[in-house]
């Protein structure tokens, strides 16, 4: 960043103002004018106004609008320009034209009566607002057809979002659920592991006997089977099912060791989320029950 | 010699910035020469109401002549004229009826100007705008002086302005800014001209302790004195200085002088002391860390000369050639563009003690240099003198023919404002020191060349 490098004994104003812009050019990253700054207002402006599903002429629509506003006051309008000379002239041809020139003839005599100035003005005014307010509100009127159908699309698009969101809320209150069952699916393995390795050496002699020697799919004897079969058809698929079907075969036959079935696991299910790579996954015991 | 000073309103009491050194002028001229004011008996530059009494008066030491107002403004009225003669295409007889419903019409003065011209050797008038101006200059054009104080306003571009541009004897012109513009639009660069601007007398003995005790601010502020209105760029600097307080500095406060005409943010670090007398502006002056001035359109800021004579340095608004230009001529002060800018650049005079006494310094420097009473004095009489000789030896100037009772009829004058929308802005360029006094012209073309 472009630090300032004053010297007091020889200040120059100019300079300071160089390097304080260029500080600010590089706490912005660039320099914009407001005029810039404005432009890309209107940019963002237009690609919100632009998206896929609006109608495609809608932006060259609004564009030609702004154009318009400030041209169409100045046009002619249905409220007739009205000029002071106007209540002097007449519409009667050629005899007009002669009225017109006798009136004016004799303008200062009527001014001896009245001073028509400030009245002609007024509605010299009156009519120039008029003409001005048409002009607005022909523009307005233009303008709020293509008003409703932007708000129109907003609104589509507001809804298709909330639907969105909706289904995301449902999605997320899904997973949220499944680490929950996952979590305490890992505190069951936990209590069971520490189960085998406080129980096994009184029963079978040393620890690292404990556990039958298993095959590839984890399966472990009869009853093991038979459980898997009654239970295959609500195992779900997913990447990390793998390992943890080998804990749950490890803890079955930890089980199966023990004898039956222990206090501490009652409750719990391991195995739900045994995958297609680990169908031989054993279930503790039958009685359990899913959350 | 005698000089006459023409102004639309005279008093001790009216602190209007044309007013204020239309006084100061006289006041200091009349030590070296015979003056009387001639002036209006109003007192509101709203009204223009009769408020003081017609006849002879004396303000100062200084003898003042004040004649009646014809008739008070119409606000409704100006401002049908207004619209007429800055929006639409008019004629020069619109443009005379403008300057009438604006006032103070004195007939009465311009009376006395062209029946007692020749008591006067020269007549000095202030402000361009005004009804004083473009009929006494009309009818005393070899003894008229002009001060236009002209600023970027619709008003500038009228024809009946150029015209008085162009009219007068000799212009005394408040900053280089000014004349480059009035150069831009009456092409009046044959008229003799001069930048001067005005003195300031600065009391001594101001003492920032004397404000502290009085005010019980200890914190560094920054100073605004003014009328506080949103034509002075006030709104702007509350957004600014609020916006600087919550997000740059703990402890800067915003102190404000003058008189309010919007409502003042309450906020705990903005606060407004009021109308205060000359030595409890001078004593808040001395305890400023900065003199901010927001304005956008500014002829000449006495305010800025005086915060510089007290080598306070200023932050000023970058949008107003005038002030720009003095800052960087002066190199004593800062100035910005963006809330950005406002904030580095005061934080810039807040942090840095040694760049403030800098700016401070320099500030002094260049207000002794050309804005010391005996230089601005000496400026006026070198004029006068200047004038004198010529008018004795030389050719007679040139005098534009007044427009027939068709031409003033015709409407074919633009809308002053596209016109004023045309003229170049920005800073004049560094032509202080060579373009100092110019009679001929030829420096401040160039002048105007280089912006």
């Amino acid at each position: 960043m472009a630090e300032f490098n004053i010297r007091s004994d020889a200040v120059d104003v100019e300079q300071i103002m160089e390097q304080l812009r260029a500080r600010l050019q590089e706490k912005r990253g660039v320099d914009y004018t407001e005029d810039q700054i404005r432009e890309l207002a209107n940019v963002k402006l237009d690609r919100f106004l632009d998206p896929k599903n609006v109608r495609s002429d809608l932006l060259e629509h609004f564009r030609r609008q702004n154009e318009r506003s400030y041209a169409a006051a100045d046009e002619s309008m249905g409220v007739p320009a009205f000029e002071p000379e106007d209540v002097y002239r007449s519409s009667r041809g050629g005899i007009g034209r002669v009225l017109h020139a006798l009136r004016r003839l004799l303008r200062p005599i009527l001014k001896l009566f009245i001073n028509p100035g400030p009245l002609l003005e007024s509605v010299r005014n009156l009519s120039t607002h008029a003409r001005l307010n048409e002009a607005r509100n022909r523009r307005r009127a233009e303008l709020d057809v293509l008003m409703y159908e932007v708000l129109n699309n907003l609104v589509v698009e507001m809804t298709r979002l909330a639907i969105d969101m909706k289904n995301h809320r449902m999605r997320v209150e899904s997973v949220a659920a499944r680490l929950d069952f996952d979590e305490r699916r890992g505190r069951a393995l936990e209590q069971i592991v520490q189960f085998r390795t406080n129980a096994a050496p009184s029963e079978s002699g040393p620890a690292g006997d404990v556990a039958p020697p298993h095959d590839s799919n984890g399966e472990s004897g009869g009853t093991d089977k038979r459980r898997r079969r009654r239970r295959r058809g609500r195992r779900r698929t997913g990447s990390n099912a793998a390992p943890a079907a080998e804990a749950s075969a490890e803890a079955a036959g930890a089980r199966e060791e023990a004898g039956a079935s222990t206090p501490q696991n009652a409750g719990n299910e391991p195995a739900e989320s045994a995958g297609p790579g680990s169908e031989a996954g054993a279930e503790p015991s039958g009685d359990t029950s899913e959350p | 010699m005698k000089l006459a000073v023409v102004v639309q309103r005279y008093g001790a009491e009216i602190n209007g910035g044309a007013e204020l050194h239309a006084r100061y002028v006289a006041e200091r001229l009349s030590r070296h020469v015979e003056v009387e004011v001639l002036t209006t008996c109003a007192r509101d530059y709203i009204t223009w109401r009769n408020e003081l009494e017609p006849g002879i008066d004396a303000v100062n030491g200084v003898p003042v002549r004040r004649f009646p107002v014809r008739r008070e403004r119409d606000p409704d009225d100006f401002g049908r004229w207004s619209r007429r003669v800055f929006a639409n295409r008019h004629s020069i007889l619109d443009e005379l009826k403008w300057m009438d419903s604006e006032g103070p019409r004195s007939p009465a003065l311009v009376t006395h100007l062209r029946r007692a011209a020749a008591t006067y050797d020269f007549i000095l008038y202030f402000s361009y705008r005004y009804y004083h101006a473009y009929h006494g200059v009309r009818a005393t054009r070899s003894q008229a002086v002009l001060v236009p104080t002209a600023e970027r306003d619709p008003a500038l571009g009228l024809a009946i302005s150029a015209r008085t541009f162009r009219g007068a004897r000799a212009l005394m012109y408040n900053s280089h800014e000014e004349r480059a513009l009035i150069h831009a639009v009456a092409r009046n660069q044959h008229v003799p001209g001069v930048v001067v601007g005005v003195g300031s007398e600065i009391r001594g003995g101001a003492s920032q302790a004397r404000f502290r005790a009085r005010t019980g601010i200890d914190d560094p502020f920054v100073l605004y004195v003014g009328r506080i209105d949103e034509n002075k760029g006030c709104v702007e600097l509350f957004d600014y200085f609020t916006r600087y307080a919550a997000e740059v500095s703990r402890r800067m406060r915003l102190v404000l002088v003058g008189t309010p005409v919007i409502e003042i943010p309450a906020h705990p670090r903005i606060r407004h002391l009021g109308f205060v007398t000359e030595e409890e502006k001078y004593d808040a002056i001395a305890a400023a860390d900065t003199l901010v001035m927001p304005s956008y359109y500014e002829s000449l800021s006495m305010v800025t000369l005086e915060a510089w004579a007290m080598r306070i340095p200023v932050l000023v608004n970058g949008r107003c050639d005038v002030l720009r230009g003095q800052v960087i001529r002066a190199n004593a002060g800062l100035y910005y563009e963006s809330y950005e800018e406002f904030a580095e650049a005061l934080r810039l005079i807040e942090t840095e003690r040694g760049l403030r006494r800098a700016l401070g310094a320099n500030g002094r420097r260049y207000f002794n240099r050309h804005y010391a009473w005996s230089v601005v004095e000496g400026k006026y009489l070198a004029m006068l003198e200047h004038l004198e000789r010529a008018n004795r030896d030389g050719p007679r100037p040139r005098v534009e023919p007044e427009p027939g009772w068709l031409a003033r009829r015709r409407r074919v004058q633009p809308p002053a404002r596209d016109i004023v929308d045309r003229l170049p802005v920005g800073p004049a360029a560094k032509t202080w020191e060579t373009g100092e006094f110019d009679t001929t012209g030829s420096a401040v073309s160039g002048a105007a060349d280089t912006r």
